[in-house]
């Protein structure tokens, strides 16, 4: 222990924070308390219309305020319970954060609200295609901060540096989703799917 | 670490860009100096369209090809050639440990699909109701696992047979920078010994046009080589590319008689918080890990830049402030493929490097200047349009 590595010469890894949010609760108490009492987070989907879809329900999250987009609730979640896991591990929020942020999240995209909005910006009469929308993209560059596909680890970091951590992203951070298709050695196998239903 | 003791050379390259396929055929229409873009297919957008493939010589089912999107096609066909480059293509007892990373964007869309939703839309009674059967019933069922951004990587797993550890990186440019970074420090660590790591980028979508019109950066009008994109036509034209690099110790290229091509002495990554000027401060900063192996006179930078501001201006500023080396922006011949444009330019530097020499500028402000010397390092830039900054050295052996 006191070499830091174990017996086959490998570093040793412990985990000194967690955070979770999940259709349960944000918070490991939450979480805990309610997985322990038997409690589903399985229910009825309200966030979007389930007409015509098989499936209605879902574990979904719906305590937090609505987002305008797919990737914001994702960027809330993980915003969430990154915070509660930086909170428990005890590290002083006066320096350089120590290490790099690896965030496994679904593939972003434009979503349907936007494609509409701009099959509608671009006045085209009977048929609306991606020609008629680029001649009405230009100027909504929120647009294209949200919807790189780097945007909800990219904001992350900033958000956890603004909280504090003041030289958090000069050095410190690797933003970086990564899924993983295997695990070997000692590296963390991280996972990434899109859902089996989203708004394709 | 961004230095191992544990060399670790390039063993394998396989490239295919608006170029054509494979090092020679880059090599030879790099030193003609004729860039060339499509300024008709998107217009008024610039794209720089893939060269024609045959992809039955790296794909040979049709079966495999039909479940993949073009971009990964680009990438399966990319690993393929790098593999084939490294003579290590159906070595079976080699690939089952040849560990893998990705950098991979997301899917691309079903335009047809898009498009008729877009336009029936407006005369359904339940608009909502109508998009969820329209999605349910016209979307091919392929089309859900060839969208996975891990699917590049299941491919080249399926098609070629590299079944070591995988690993897909998503995140734009960074993302192709820190794949080789990973890679690199992998082998360096000895945790790995080979490693084929890259992306594949299709440029010809409306759908990505749109994204990077949002923020008015896709190159319209117009094709000018990057650093002579001014106010009116700043941004990138985006490239088809796919790229990818078979690197490994030196220790094992040697027990298996492999050519190495360089030598991947450094790489390093970071994140700029893009407020004025830091761009600069931060390739200088990562300049400061490397500096101590330049040699002066026989190095040159094969930039990533983009051609966006202020990314580029403030790249341009880090070079300005290295006289002594050549410069070449190769997004000028390739546009801009985001994820793999940075294994891209390793591929290129390697290349390079095995002809000894530079190719000739093309610039007319006056950054790339010809150089006559013996090439014998080349250092790549990755500077992402948005975030993302990174740094490789590439070296001659012997």
């Amino acid at each position: 222990m006191a070499t830091g590595k174990d017996k086959s010469g490998r570093m040793r890894v412990v985990v000194t924070g967690l955070g979770v949010v999940t259709s349960l609760g944000a918070g490991k108490t939450e979480n805990w308390a309610k997985l322990t009492a038997g409690e589903s987070g399985i229910k009825t989907i309200t966030r979007f219309p389930t007409d015509g879809l098989k499936t209605r329900i879902a574990g979904t999250i719906d305590y937090l305020p609505p987002q305008s987009s797919n990737a914001a609730l994702t960027e809330a979640f993980a915003e969430l319970a990154a915070e509660e896991a930086i909170a428990q591990s005890g590290l002083t929020r006066s320096g350089q954060f120590p290490g790099p942020l690896f965030l496994a999240v679904p593939p972003i995209e434009m979503e349907w609200p936007q494609r509409l909005e701009f099959g509608a910006k671009s006045g085209a009469n009977d048929k609306v295609t991606y020609a008629d929308m680029l001649r009405v993209s230009a100027g909504f560059p929120a647009y294209h901060r949200r919807f790189l596909l780097g945007s909800v680890a990219d904001n992350l970091a900033e958000k956890v540096r603004h909280a504090g951590f003041p030289d958090f992203a000069v050095h410190g951070l690797r933003v970086r989703s990564n899924c993983d298709s295997a695990r070997r050695g000692s590296n963390p196998a991280w996972r990434n799917r899109r859902g089996a239903l989203h708004w394709n | 670490m961004a230095d191992s003791t544990r060399e670790v050379w390039i063993t394998g390259i396989g490239i295919v860009s608006c170029l054509g396929e494979g090092p020679d055929a880059h090599w030879q229409k790099l030193m003609q100096a004729h860039p060339d873009a499509d300024t008709t297919t998107f217009a008024p957008f610039v794209v720089h369209p893939v060269a024609p493939i045959n992809f039955d010589a790296q794909i040979p089912k049709k079966g495999d090809q039909r479940q993949m999107e073009n971009w990964q096609r680009i990438g399966t066909y990319a690993a393929g050639l790098a593999l084939d480059s490294a003579s290590v293509k159906g070595n079976s007892a080699l690939l089952s440990r040849m560990d893998m990373i990705v950098a991979a964007g997301g899917g691309e869309r079903d335009l047809t699909v898009d498009s008729n939703i877009l336009s029936g839309i407006r005369r359904a009674a339940n608009p909502a109701a109508f998009l969820n059967e329209r999605l349910m019933s016209d979307l091919r069922p392929t089309l859900f696992l060839a969208q996975l951004s891990n699917l590049l990587a299941g491919n080249i797993s399926i098609v070629h047979g590299v079944t070591g550890s995988s690993r897909t990186f998503m995140g734009e440019e960074s993302a192709g920078i820190d794949a080789v970074r990973i890679a690199h420090s992998r082998i360096g660590a000895r945790q790995s010994d080979i490693a084929l790591v890259g992306g594949s980028f299709n440029g010809e979508r409306p759908d990505l046009l749109m994204l990077y019109e949002f923020a008015e950066l896709a190159l319209k009008h117009k094709y000018a080589a990057v650093w002579e994109r001014g106010n009116a036509t700043a941004g990138f034209a985006l490239g088809s590319l796919g790229a990818f690099l078979v690197i490994e110790a030196r220790d094992h290229a040697e027990k298996r008689g492999a050519k190495p091509l360089a030598k991947l002495t450094t790489v390093v990554s970071d994140r700029a918080t893009r407020q004025p000027g830091t761009i600069t401060e931060t390739l200088s900063r990562l300049w400061d890990r490397l500096k101590a192996k330049i040699v002066a006179g026989h190095a040159a930078v094969l930039s990533g830049a983009t051609g966006v501001k202020p990314a580029t201006a403030e790249e341009r500023k880090f070079l300005e402030l290295h006289p002594d080396l050549a410069v070449r922006a190769t997004g000028s011949y390739l546009g801009h493929g985001l994820e793999p444009q940075f294994a891209m330019n390793i591929a290129l530097a390697t290349a390079a490097l095995g002809h000894g020499s530079l190719f000739p500028p093309c610039d007319a402000t006056g950054l790339e200047r010809p150089m006559a010397a013996d090439l014998t390092q080349v250092v790549v830039t990755g500077v992402g349009h948005w975030r993302g900054e990174g740094l490789a050295l590439i070296e001659r052996i012997g």
